[in-house]
């Protein structure tokens, strides 16, 4: 496994590591979306750790900071709206990786916010094969709703402390503008109609999606197969992966849960370049 | 901004330099981070805080100790021997980059200690934010917030306290000697010499005895939150005061 720090962009503002091997697919690489605030390194060294795990297994991995993160500079002059800088430097990223080091393919891997990003830059980018969202879109079913009513039963007892941090919340105004700060580290589930074309789009190229999921979302996830029943019948579900690590929290904080996160994702990653081989590489 | 590796070329330390518009000035600054998950929280804050030392005409360098951050390696393959180690190389990097005479040392939560403990020999002035001068109490304050952080359900719906592995601190994987080498590091706060302490909080600064200078600033950062432990900080009094001194 070897890193190579570079700098590249449509300005050369943006600074990231490529990892790789020498017997890695030469084809398609893994581009990681750092997530929220956190630099290229993610959240308790997770980005580190994931792009190294697939650098051991032969899988090619950029990770970098997205403009006006980390070591990467936010463009302001340009007059792009903030999402608009989010998309050009996705697509600087790919160009980046197709001029220094040949590949054609790519597959998006983010968390959170970095998820957010990896299922737009999926749909609108048609070099992207496959995508991997940690902890990004889900929607609410009946059995979600029947297991959030069973859990919040569970904490009767603490009911009046809730009811006076509600009351006490419908007497107390927001200050929008401290909100306005922290707003673009945030993301909004789009509308399930929106959700459901982009998955009917990225179905009709053939584009491969992993929706896996931590116990840390429990107010939007709550159960293994949510992401799956959420689509019902909607012909995307055959080029859908998911998996639920219950136990885990969202930034993978313990070492036992990134251990189990990078050994599926790689076996999932795998399977994207060559799906004969995945599961016998992993065993 | 200039990101490099530099040190040993098999395991490099990764490194970001601050460059100034024009060097004004005839000394450089390093910036050492905090260990552990602290050096995620803080990390968007220092990265601004260099920024804005930059524009006022100093070099400015931050790196990652060995298997933390960008640099190579995990942790667990490393001591606190290698990270005063790459206190001194980062010393020596930014020396030889910006030309500077003398070194200004910032040191953060046990950072603080790593650039006592590295002894720069150019330094000559030394701040340190929220500093941690004994390694077994800030060892004992992390496992008490871990312990914390897993008994708290907001954090882990199940019980995961048999799942830690050896040495496991809030992601951070300390080897059997690092654990040591953090347990008898200690700095006799009497020997600071030309140095300046600011803490983030009235409360934080109640709990250190630092003799000499020191500024209470308003930024309520609390390092004993478990709710806290993934959230970013920006430390504005902090860096102001900082920005201030360095004027």
């Amino acid at each position: 496994m070897k890193e190579v720090l570079h700098r590249f962009g449509r300005a050369q503002h943006l600074c990231g590591i490529f990892a790789s091997n020498d017997a890695a697919d030469r084809d398609t690489a893994i581009v990681m979306i750092s997530a929220g605030a956190t630099h290229k390194a993610g959240p308790f060294r997770l980005g580190t750790y994931l792009a190294r795990e697939m650098a051991r297994q032969q899988l090619s991995c950029l990770r970098f900071d997205l403009g006006g993160q980390g070591e990467s500079r936010y463009l302001k002059a340009d007059g792009k709206t903030y999402d608009e800088h989010i998309a050009a430097d996705l697509s600087d990223s790919l160009d980046f990786l197709t001029a220094t080091y040949g590949f054609k393919r790519f597959i998006a891997v983010g968390l959170c916010t970095g998820a957010d990003n990896a299922h737009k830059l999926a749909v609108r980018d048609p070099r992207i094969c496959a995508v991997v969202c940690l902890d990004g879109y889900a929607y609410s079913t009946p059995r979600f709703r029947w297991i959030r009513l069973w859990r919040q039963l569970g904490k009767l007892p603490r009911l009046p402390g809730v009811l006076f941090k509600r009351l006490n919340s419908l007497f107390t105004r927001q200050d929008l503008n401290s909100l306005s700060a922290q707003d673009q580290y945030l993301w909004h589930l789009p509308p399930k109609a929106q959700f459901l074309a982009d998955m009917q789009h990225l179905h009709d190229r053939g584009v491969r999606y992993a929706a896996v999921f931590s116990g840390g979302v429990p107010i939007y996830y709550n159960y293994a197969e949510q992401f799956l029943d959420g689509l019902q019948d909607h012909p995307s579900r055959t080029m859908v992966s998911s998996h639920y690590f219950e136990s885990a929290n969202h930034t993978y904080m313990l070492q036992k849960d990134r251990r189990a996160l990078a050994d599926w994702l790689c076996n999932w990653l795998r399977s994207c370049l060559n799906p004969a081989t995945a599961n016998e590489k992993a065993a | 901004m200039q990101a490099l590796y530099f040190g040993d070329s098999a395991q490099p330390v990764y490194g970001v330099v601050h460059e100034p518009a024009s060097a004004t000035r005839s000394s450089a600054i390093v910036i050492h981070q905090p260990l552990g998950h602290e050096y995620f929280r803080t990390h968007r804050a220092l990265t601004l805080l260099a920024d804005q030392l930059s524009a006022l005409g100093y070099y400015v360098m931050r790196y990652d100790y060995l298997g933390s951050g960008d640099s190579a390696g995990d942790l667990e393959q490393f001591t606190l021997n290698d990270w005063v180690h790459n206190a001194r190389q980062a010393g020596d990097e930014i020396l030889a980059i910006s030309g500077a005479a003398n070194l200004i040392n910032i040191g953060v939560r046990f950072g603080a200690a790593i650039a006592t403990m590295a002894a720069l020999p150019l330094a000559t002035r030394h701040f340190f934010w929220d500093p941690q001068f004994n390694g077994q109490e800030w060892l004992q304050s992390v496992q008490h917030l871990q312990q914390r952080v897993l008994n708290d359900s907001w954090w882990f719906r199940f019980r995961r306290h048999e799942d830690l592995l050896s040495g496991e601190l809030l992601s951070a994987r300390f080897s059997e000697a690092a654990l040591n080498a953090l347990n008898n590091s200690t700095i006799d706060t009497a020997t600071l010499t030309n140095s300046r302490c600011v803490f983030s909080s009235a409360a934080t600064a109640r709990t250190m005895k630092i003799p000499g200078d020191v500024h209470v600033a308003t930024d309520q950062i609390d390092w004993q939150d478990e709710r806290a432990i993934d959230r970013v900080i920006t430390a504005s009094g902090v860096s102001k005061y900082l920005v201030e001194r360095l004027a």
